[in-house]
């Protein structure tokens, strides 16, 4: 079911555009693929390697975050500044090694995207996770060749809930004209794409209690739905 | 990155005539536990993240500084990386100004014998 009452562009001065919207900043994690629990298991593996003993369920919510952000909260400071790239590293080794193997498209997630690009969208995959996690995850939905392009957490200084993804995305793809628009499935995707006054759409596809996407422009039960009940919203 | 970057001084071995003396002004200088006691050496600390080892001095030793131990990150797109340590980096040794100075980038989880202690998330 769908909610989007608000939804509306604004400009860096705060300015209401209202859609349609000409380009998509997609997250990848919960919007694409039901990663995000995988996601917090190779983390809380990684983290035990390193001594820390932390349940993947205190990590889940987490979960959306680039690696260095999501660190703060479970080790000292010390260690996230001296430590903090090799655990990223030990985690994008678990998840791939371990983990990847079990996670799934959510269904016709994949076919939405290829219909977006067909009505004449620009659609970039923006996500914070580790390139080799985006490359294989593209590789399964066999989109790589059909997006307009991607980025990853290697891209960018700061990951979300920074804006710098996003940013990055629009710059590189040229789409500040189109109208873009970010869908994506935790608060640090709204987070970060307010920042830079781009309206986002949340998808409680990710798992994120209902509360926690409150600030989103506009919810939707998944891709799908989104497309099936939001249809207008685009261009 | 295409460059070494320094990101900070981690570690330091430092040669004493008392261990046991020197471990305990360290200790409360910088606030590091005692993490492992050997014969002739006690190291503090929590992990490979900043640590400091107390050994003792050999015969024709001074007391003093022996190691510095610098994390720095982009050596792995460098030709000389260094060699896999026990501390979970990729790791190069050189003498400078009478001091072994050993140049760490942390790309791994640590050695059982440099894993945290402390259990727990915070």
């Amino acid at each position: 079911m769908s909610a989007h009452d608000s939804l509306e562009r604004r400009d860096p001065n705060g300015h209401r555009q209202a859609g349609p919207f000409g380009a998509v900043l997609l997250d990848l994690d919960g919007c694409l693929i039901d990663s995000n629990d995988a996601h917090a298991e190779a983390w809380s593996t990684a983290l035990a390697r390193f001594g820390r003993s932390v349940p993947a369920s205190r990590l889940r919510m987490q979960i959306g975050k680039g690696g260095k952000e999501l660190l703060r909260d479970f080790v000292t400071p010390a260690e996230h500044y001296f430590l903090g790239a090799a655990m990223g590293e030990v985690e994008t080794d678990a998840f791939l090694s371990r983990f990847a193997s079990r996670v799934r498209p959510f269904p016709n997630a994949a076919a939405v995207v290829r219909e977006m690009l067909r009505a004449g969208l620009k659609v970039v995959i923006a996500s914070s996770a580790d390139r080799r996690v985006v490359e294989r995850a593209l590789s399964l939905l066999r989109l790589r060749r059909a997006l307009t392009g991607f980025t990853s957490a290697d891209d960018v200084d700061k990951a979300k809930p920074f804006e710098d993804v996003f940013q990055l995305a629009i710059d590189r793809f040229r789409l500040g004209s189109r109208r873009p628009v970010a869908v994506g499935d935790s608060p640090y995707d709204v987070a970060a794409a307010h920042q830079i006054g781009v309206p986002c759409i949340a998808l409680r596809s990710g798992g994120f209690p209902p509360r926690t996407l409150a600030e989103a422009d506009a919810r939707f039960d998944d891709l799908d739905d989104l497309w099936r009940n939001g249809r207008g919203l685009f261009a | 990155m295409s460059q070494r970057v320094a990101l900070g001084f981690h570690g330091a071995v430092i040669r004493a005539s008392n261990v046991s003396m020197a471990a305990v002004l360290w200790s409360r200088a910088t606030g590091l536990p005692v993490r492992k006691r050997s014969r002739g050496e006690i190291v503090l600390g929590f992990g490979p993240e900043i640590f400091v080892v107390i050994r003792k001095v050999r015969r024709g030793e001074a007391p003093g500084v022996a190691e510095l131990h610098l994390a720095v990150s982009g050596s792995s797109r460098l030709r000389r990386r260094g060699k896999s340590d026990a501390l979970g980096g990729d790791s190069m040794r050189g003498l400078a100004s009478g001091v072994v100075l050993e140049v760490r980038e942390f790309r791994r989880a640590p050695g059982p014998a440099w894993r945290r202690k402390r259990r727990g998330g915070d």
